[in-house]
């Protein structure tokens, strides 16, 4: 009777831990990225997945397929109800959403993703740069995969940000920082777009992405290129690193950034170190003050200036954490940049 | 039956009981030289050596020119007249039958009450031969074969000690056969060699035709799912499992000698293990272990991830198993159970059919039976893949394909059921019911990690023969120093 009664708790134990059986493996489709687009005041959910067809070369063959709801769960049913197949949500890498979508529904969608463990939090977010994010998807070879190499790849050359979705979501919820996501449109990835909490605050171009991302200590390597004597040279970074500093003087923020930076000449030196360190802290200095200004301009606080206050001083955040975006758009930028180049190959006086 | 000392009595029961068979030939002859010796021999044709029934029993007796004392003439020749080595007197009729069954000649002379079995075999049997499913590629060649004096004298050869014992022991209502437990005096357990004699003594049974069936009377739960009892066919594997303290079982007319007690890792070892450099044989025994391992789970992991984990596959590789998935009419779980027995089925042929066609059989079974499959999208080639590489891990541990065929069906329904959280609990349940096993006093994971029985030189890994010069290291002796 004891042997029976362990066999019989054992198996209502396994039924009971499993419940992940969502169906049969020959119904899945799935899915590789999700754009989101709002219509008409409802859901509008394109995803990108596999056609569960090969090709000639035994290569599987991306299909799209649309639904429409109010909720993102209705979305997946229509889908499901037009199409006999399951979406499996996985194996998605991309989530692309329009302005409209971010400005609209970001705040669902979040909650949606919290609420839901299908979703890996690894999945790189991106917004489209004009019109419906599913454009973005619109592709015989699979789109997603292209979008995702493009700023992967363009993060370690400093071109873009690689902005995952936990990243995102731990600045849209933790209070003091604001979440940024890259740009991508038909040609690849272009620009950054900033957030101010849950809405899109304003768009950074291309040209400040590399200054943007040293500023918010995110920069990994990648080239950049700065003026010296009338020509362009090109340096690699090989380090960087971030220090933060935020103050409240007389209900301002003065917020002080401080950025070390080693970079690489690319080219044969003409020059002493000196002049070209000179020559790439005056191209992130000044770069530095425009991306800050876009930043106040679209109440991003993409540096995490709220959250450092808010460590460094508690009881002052305290009383400016209601009004940070207000307080923010007023704050002053201190900015300390220090270019050191490596193997400089010539010393001074050589010139 | 005792015979009652009458010669024509005697000579007359002797015909009755062998009247059922016509290859018992009987002989009546006279001294030449002192026509009162009166003599009748039976023998079995074609068991019997006609040379030494001729020069040493005939030929003595006819020839014999001096006085025999009648009421002791039985054992006068056996001291005095006959030739040959292996002579006993018997009044038993039973006794008499038996020997004459097993080719031993039946002399009666008038005189004196019963028979002298006079050992004069002569019958043909398998030669020395390398056990098919213990071959190995350096070491020696020789195989048990059937009968068991050929074999213990196999085993004497290397064991050249006045410490090993071998008890007879003779089991079978009807076939009367000759058993024989074999210990090693200073080495193996006192108490486990009687518990073992006693066990053999105490079978009824009509007949054991081969040393399986001592194997399953004696097994302490022969509705198992293990084996706790090992076979060898080799003798040089007899001898070491000898001199690590263990009992075996020779059976007459089976090639298959019993070790006892017999444990998990025993599965692991090969003959091979002790031909070959240490680093080699500790390598090979861990890949055998792994084989096994990837034998009783591959297929159910498989099964279990595509219905219930897909997300662990790389993206590329899901999207095609399940494109390759879609074009198949049956689920993962029914091609992999529907694969597993036609692969089940092809190795039961494969087995039970000659070499010649075998291979034949191969080609049909794994080439184009397999090959059309897949091109009728009857099954997807992952599936078809993970299959045959199941079966293939399965087959290098020749030893446990029964219960690895067992295990892996159970894991299959587990995994189908309940996801990798079945597959654990079912392995769970295995490992625990191993665990609680033991086999003659050993527990059945000795050996393993966490199992204080034991040494540990010859476990999961060979480590050199250093190491191990002491016999009686693995087992039964504990209190050995």
């Amino acid at each position: 009777m004891k042997r029976i009664m362990i066999i019989f708790v054992s198996v209502l134990c396994l039924a009971a831990l499993t419940g992940c059986h969502e169906g049969d493996l020959q119904q899945f489709y799935i899915v590789t990225a999700a754009a989101v687009d709002v219509e008409d005041g409802r859901y509008k959910l394109t995803l990108e997945g596999s056609a569960n067809r090969l090709d000639e070369s035994k290569n599987p063959q991306p299909a799209l397929q649309t639904g429409r709801g109010e909720t993102i769960t209705q979305c997946l049913q229509d889908i499901q109800s037009r199409s006999g197949e399951l979406p499996y949500m996985r194996h998605s890498i991309l989530i692309a959403l329009s302005q409209a979508s971010i400005n609209e529904v970001l705040d669902e969608l979040v909650a949606y993703i919290q609420g839901e463990d299908s979703i890996r939090l690894n999945v790189r977010a991106v917004m489209a740069k004009e019109g419906e994010a599913a454009m973005l998807l619109n592709d015989s070879e699979f789109a997603s995969s292209r979008i995702l190499k493009s700023f992967t790849g363009g993060a370690k050359r400093l071109t873009t940000a690689d902005v995952q979705l936990y990243d995102l979501m731990y600045c849209l919820d933790s209070p003091g920082i604001d979440g940024w996501m890259p740009v991508s449109g038909q040609e690849g990835t272009e620009g950054i777009a900033l957030l101010s909490g849950y809405s899109y605050g304003g768009y950074l171009e291309p040209r400040l992405v590399p200054s943007f991302l040293m500023m918010t200590g995110k920069a990994e390597g990648g080239s950049l290129t700065a003026e010296v004597g009338g020509k362009y040279v090109s340096f690699s970074l090989t380090d960087c690193s971030r220090r933060l500093d935020v103050s409240l003087v007389n209900g301002v923020p003065r917020v002080s950034v401080g950025i070390k930076a080693d970079f690489r000449l690319r080219d044969m030196p003409e020059h002493t170190a000196e002049v070209y360190e000179a020559a790439l802290e005056k191209r992130l200095v000044s770069e530095g003050h425009e991306v800050f200004e876009r930043l106040k301009a679209s109440a991003c606080d993409a540096l995490g200036a709220g959250q450092q206050l808010s460590r460094l001083s508690p009881s002052v955040w305290e009383q400016a954490e209601g009004r940070w975006h207000e307080l923010f758009s007023q704050a002053e930028l201190e900015l300390d940049i220090d270019c050191r180049l490596e193997s400089r190959g010539k010393t001074e006086g050589m010139e | 039956m005792k015979l009652n000392g009458s010669y024509e009595h005697d000579i007359k029961l002797m015909e009755n009981l062998t009247a059922g068979d016509p290859t018992v030939k009987l002989r009546d002859f006279e001294g030449r030289y002192n026509p009162a010796i009166r003599c009748r021999i039976f023998f079995s044709d074609g068991m019997v050596s006609s040379q030494l029934l001729s020069d040493g029993i005939l030929e003595p007796i006819i020839n014999f020119r001096g006085e025999l004392p009648r009421d002791e003439i039985l054992d006068y020749m056996a001291l005095a007249v006959l030739e040959l080595p292996e002579v006993r007197r018997s009044v038993d009729s039973g006794d008499m039958a038996e020997a004459l069954n097993y080719g031993d000649v039946l002399l009666f002379a008038d005189g004196q009450p019963g028979a002298l079995i006079i050992g004069c075999k002569n019958f043909t049997y398998r030669g020395i031969s390398e056990p098919e499913e213990e071959k190995v590629a350096r070491g020696p060649r020789e195989g048990f074969t059937e009968p068991i004096m050929i074999n213990i004298s196999m085993l004497k050869r290397r064991l050249r000690t006045h410490k090993l014992r071998i008890d007879m022991v003779t089991v079978g209502e009807r076939t009367s056969t000759a058993c024989g437990v074999i210990s090693l005096d200073g080495v193996t357990d006192e108490k486990l060699v009687r518990q073992v004699k006693e066990l053999v003594e105490k079978i009824e049974i009509d007949g054991i035709l081969s040393s399986n069936y001592i194997s399953e009377l004696i097994d302490p739960a022969p509705f198992g799912f293990f084996r706790r009892i090992g076979s060898t066919a080799r003798p040089d594997v007899a001898a070491a499992k000898l001199l690590e303290g263990r009992v075996l079982i020779m059976v007459d007319g089976s090639p298959q000698v019993l070790t006892l007690p017999f444990v998990f890792l025993e599965h692991f070892q090969s003959p091979e293990d002790y031909y070959v450099t240490w680093h080699h044989a500790a390598f090979s025994r861990v890949l055998r272990m792994a084989a096994f391992a990837l034998s009783i789970t591959l297929v159910p992991v498989y099964v279990a991830v595509l219905n219930y984990h897909p997300g662990t596959f790389p993206t590329m590789m899901i999207m095609n198993i399940v494109a390759l998935q879609q074009a198949t009419p049956f689920s993962a779980l029914t091609e992999a159970v529907l694969l597993l027995i036609a692969f089940d089925l092809l190795r039961e042929a494969g087995l039970r059919t000659p070499a010649s066609v075998g291979q034949t059989l191969s080609i049909v079974g794994a080439l184009i039976l397999g090959q059309s499959a897949v091109e009728a999208n009857i099954v997807s080639p992952s599936m078809l893949i993970v299959v045959a590489l199941s079966g293939v891990t399965g087959l290098i541990i020749n030893d446990l394909r029964n219960q690895v065929v067992l295990i892996r069906f159970m894991l299959l329904a587990f995994g189908a059921a309940a996801g990798l959280w079945g597959i654990a609990a079912g392995i769970t349940m295995v490992l625990g019911r191993m665990a609680e096993i033991g086999s003659f006093g050993a527990d059945y994971l000795t050996g393993m990690p966490l199992n204080a029985q034991g040494s540990h030189e010859d476990s999961l890994f060979r480590t050199p023969i250093s190491r191990m010069k002491k016999s009686g290291r693995f087992m039964a002796r504990r209190d050995r120093p």
